[in-house]
């Protein structure tokens, strides 16, 4: 993998970090505050973002689920590195 | 029902090997206080668990300790790459490598397997609750002594992450306690259980 892709995958991927830790904690606080519509308002906003960022990561570098964005002629769900692996990030 | 998502819940980038403070680290994996024992007792207390958001709390939170279960794993993992057999004995790994090589096994620093005592789940709300805060703040005892034995800063950085969410979890579960006891008795919350009894109207 070239320089320029590395940045751009690293970018990708710090958004969806983000974006999807905001989304893991607002859900924990929306459990127990149902009706509180600041939370409700910000879990769409986060929502949107990371299904943004998903899209766009999964497009160029690979599924981050199964039934992810996937190239038709090899199953890159399972040849791609796995996140436990050293410089997955 | 279950999906993976192929990522950490934060980034894990261990670039030097440390299989000593790794051995320490492993507690958090199948210790007593460890991440897979959280996600069992969350995830076996839902059923039952009368009220629907708790329920939510405890399937949302025991999912997130799988995913800190995995976050330990990588931290492990990377801490005991390219070691030579001379390396393995004399940071004293060797105890854990002669059965395990370096397979991921859940155990306790001390050696003691991942025991099922540690997944409590006694089927009555308040106890269950109560159980939660006090195993959220042993983990997050347990964290803060694994950084005062820490120094490299790519290990300290997701241990830290680890242990802030301890008191994320320790505050919802509270929360969680606040809406199962406003709607039980307040004169006495524990004169039945709201799983098991039939409540009367007397």
């Amino acid at each position: 993998m070239n320089a320029a892709c590395n940045v751009e995958k690293q970018r990708l991927m710090n958004a969806i970090y983000q974006c999807g830790f905001a989304i893991s904690d607002i859900t924990l606080f929306l459990d127990t505050h149902p009706k509180d519509p600041d939370a409700l308002d910000y879990f769409q906003h986060m929502k949107h973002k990371y299904n943004h960022f998903v899209a766009e990561y999964e497009t160029k570098f690979g599924p981050l689920t199964q039934t992810g964005e996937q190239r038709q002629n090899y199953w890159q769900w399972a040849v791609s590195p796995w996140p436990w692996e050293r410089g997955y990030y | 029902m279950w999906k993976y998502e192929k990522r950490l819940q934060y980034p894990v980038c261990i670039t030097k090997s440390n299989p000593a403070i790794a051995k320490v680290i492993i507690s958090q994996f199948g210790g007593p206080d460890g991440e897979l024992s959280a996600s069992m007792r969350y995830l076996s207390q839902r059923y039952a668990m009368p009220y629907r958001e708790v329920a939510g709390l405890l399937t949302d939170i025991g999912t997130e300790e799988l995913a800190h279960m995995e976050m330990i794993c990588a931290i492990v993992r990377q801490l005991t790459q390219d070691l030579t057999p001379e390396e393995i004995q004399k940071s004293g790994f060797d105890t854990y490598y002669v059965d395990h090589t370096l397979g991921l096994w859940p155990v306790a620093a001390g050696g003691i397997p991942n025991n099922a005592c540690e997944y409590q789940s006694k089927g009555d709300a308040i106890t269950d609750l109560f159980e939660n805060m006090a195993a959220e703040q042993k983990a997050r005892t347990t964290y803060d002594n694994i950084l005062r034995l820490v120094k490299d800063p790519e290990v300290c950085d997701p241990i830290r992450f680890l242990r802030e969410r301890e008191i994320v979890h320790f505050q919802r579960f509270g929360e969680g306690l606040r809406l199962v006891t406003d709607r039980l008795n307040s004169k006495n919350f524990y004169a039945f259980n709201p799983d098991f009894d039939v409540k009367t109207s007397c």
